[in-house]
């Protein structure tokens, strides 16, 4: 259905289609005629031309096992009644006491790849004579002008979606190509002048080195992320090291002790209950975990705790991560793990914005999933990852 | 450098969230006789405008800093305290976008060379 939805919809108002209606009638004198979308599920009126008071309009649905229609899509022929009750063929399917005719055509409407796309049908209250060649040819003509008009529609409709598509990548390289340039000359410049002020005062090598080496961490980092970036989209996604992991949790308690020396001020809570080992990669799950509590940090409320939990049970673990504050809206976090995405925040010296996609990638690579769920209430990570039977953790 | 009406030291603040790349200017224009005042975010740099209580002759600015102000709107506020103020925008971005316009002003893309840097202050003092 979700092919065709907006031919399905628009056909009743483009005024070639209704005129294929009107000449119907005018040529057959039948005074109903419809273009149908049909399926083995549906049958749905596309455009229609009801003189007959049956009460059809473009957009209404009917049982498809009630319409000759039907017969149609499996025959692949088309289907000529000039007087139900000496047709022998439909005299006793329900569709002409249904709809109240005794008269009727129906053409299949074959796309140009050979796909049956519908019908054009007209019926009539009183008998007609159908069974013509130069009828037959006439509808087997509008068939295909709707044919080439819903083929059309529907190209359109999809280069419509690639050209938006194309647009949006256009636009992500180009933000990258900016971002990158920026997030690299930075460090760089910082480096460059590290080195300057430590040749003119060599007395200050203590202080200035550790920084130096922090730029140069950053950078590396974010070289570290581009690659992912890279084998995310470009190769066969994030290659792991599994291992069964039996002290996952010292190694997530750890990353905690880490932040929370940075951050002093930010209170974040722990709930670990990991009774089984974990097979995974437990560098990139802590690089994932990294992450999300690094965001929660940034985007917190500051003066709310973030809460971790972890956990294991016979066939999950679980690892997610909270806080409160303002609430991601719904669409952005359709968005949230999309490369580049940085939901409008001012940019700062928080990187690409890959944290979440790199994240995301990592889960998708463990088989696992990351999601989200943001309210009012609180905004919470979720990373869940199915495990095998594994052995208790010792 | 002095100002070429007095012999009073030029007064530069130099706005830039990178601690290295602050003191190597900070530095660069110190040693060529500049009175500088350092920020490490827009609202210090601010701060330190208000702070002094004479002329500030011009700012040295980053455009991407921590805080709620950027670069281009700490130069837009400096300018409106001191009218005179020549602004140096500098960044790791190619330039700054269309719609910034501001008279005294010049933009140097990272990394630039801080050896000259005092002197594309002092030309925009002197303008």
């Amino acid at each position: 259905m979700a092919k065709y939805w907006e031919v399905i919809q628009e056909a009743g108002r483009v005024p070639a289609l209704m005129k294929i209606l009107d000449v119907v009638h005018h040529t057959t004198g039948l005074r109903f005629a419809a273009i149908a979308r049909v399926t083995e599920d549906y049958w749905i009126a596309c455009a229609v031309r009801d003189g007959t008071g049956l009460g059809l309009k473009a957009g209404d649905n009917l049982p498809v096992q009630t319409t000759l229609s039907h017969e149609v899509l499996h025959r692949g022929e088309p289907v000529v009644i000039d007087n139900i009750e000496i047709d022998s063929a439909y005299a006793r399917h329900p569709a002409p006491q249904r709809y109240r005719f005794q008269s009727y055509i129906s053409v299949p409407i074959l796309l140009p790849d050979g796909t049956f796309f519908g019908t054009l049908c007209a019926s009539d209250p009183v008998p007609h004579h159908l069974n013509r060649p130069e009828i037959l040819a006439t509808f087997r003509i509008f068939a295909d002008l709707v044919a080439f008009h819903v083929d059309a529609s529907a190209r359109l409709a999809e280069n419509e979606v690639t050209l938006s598509r194309e647009r949006t990548q256009s636009e992500l390289r180009e933000q990258f190509i900016a971002v990158l340039g920026h997030d690299l000359r930075n460090p760089l410049m910082s480096i460059d002048s590290g080195t300057r002020v430590l040749l003119r005062r060599p007395e200050r090598a203590a202080e200035l080195v550790p920084l130096m080496q922090k730029s140069t961490a950053r950078m590396a980092a974010l070289i570290n992320d581009l690659m992912d970036f890279a084998r995310g989209r470009l190769g066969d996604g994030i290659v792991l090291e599994r291992n069964i992991e039996y002290a996952l949790q010292p190694i997530l308690e750890q990353i905690v002790q880490e932040v929370a020396t940075v951050q002093p001020e930010r209170c974040i809570e722990t709930q670990f209950m990991m009774k089984r080992a974990v097979t995974c990669d437990s560098g990139r799950v802590c690089q994932l975990f990294s992450n999300l509590l690094s965001n929660a940090i940034t985007h917190g409320d500051p003066c709310e705790p973030i809460i971790v939990r972890a956990s294991t049970d016979e066939t999950l673990f679980q690892l997610s991560v909270s806080n409160r504050g303002k609430p991601i809206p719904p669409d952005a976090q359709d968005k949230l793990f999309q490369p580049f995405f940085r939901g409008g925040e001012r940019r700062s010296q928080q990187g690409l914005g890959l944290g979440l996609y790199i994240a995301s990638e990592i889960a998708k690579a463990h088989h696992g999933r990351l999601s989200v769920s943001s309210s009012e209430h609180e905004t919470c990570f979720t990373f869940r990852l199915p495990i095998a039977s594994s052995p208790d953790c010792q | 450098m002095t100002d070429s009406f007095s012999s009073r030291p030029l007064r530069v603040i130099v706005a830039e969230d990178e601690i290295l790349t602050r003191l190597a200017v900070a530095d660069e224009l110190r040693d060529n006789g500049f009175d500088v005042r350092e920020a490490s975010n827009a609202d210090e740099a601010l701060r330190a405008l208000n702070d002094v209580k004479a002329q500030v002759d011009a700012l040295f600015t980053d455009i991407d800093m921590p805080g709620p102000m950027n670069g281009l709107e700490l130069a837009l506020q400096a300018r409106q305290c001191q009218p005179r103020l020549g602004v140096l925008v500098t960044s790791g971005m190619h330039a700054v976008p269309d719609d910034f316009v501001l008279s005294r002003s010049q933009f140097v893309a990272k990394p630039y060379n801080i050896s000259e840097i005092p002197l594309i202050i002092q030309s925009l003092v002197t303008i």
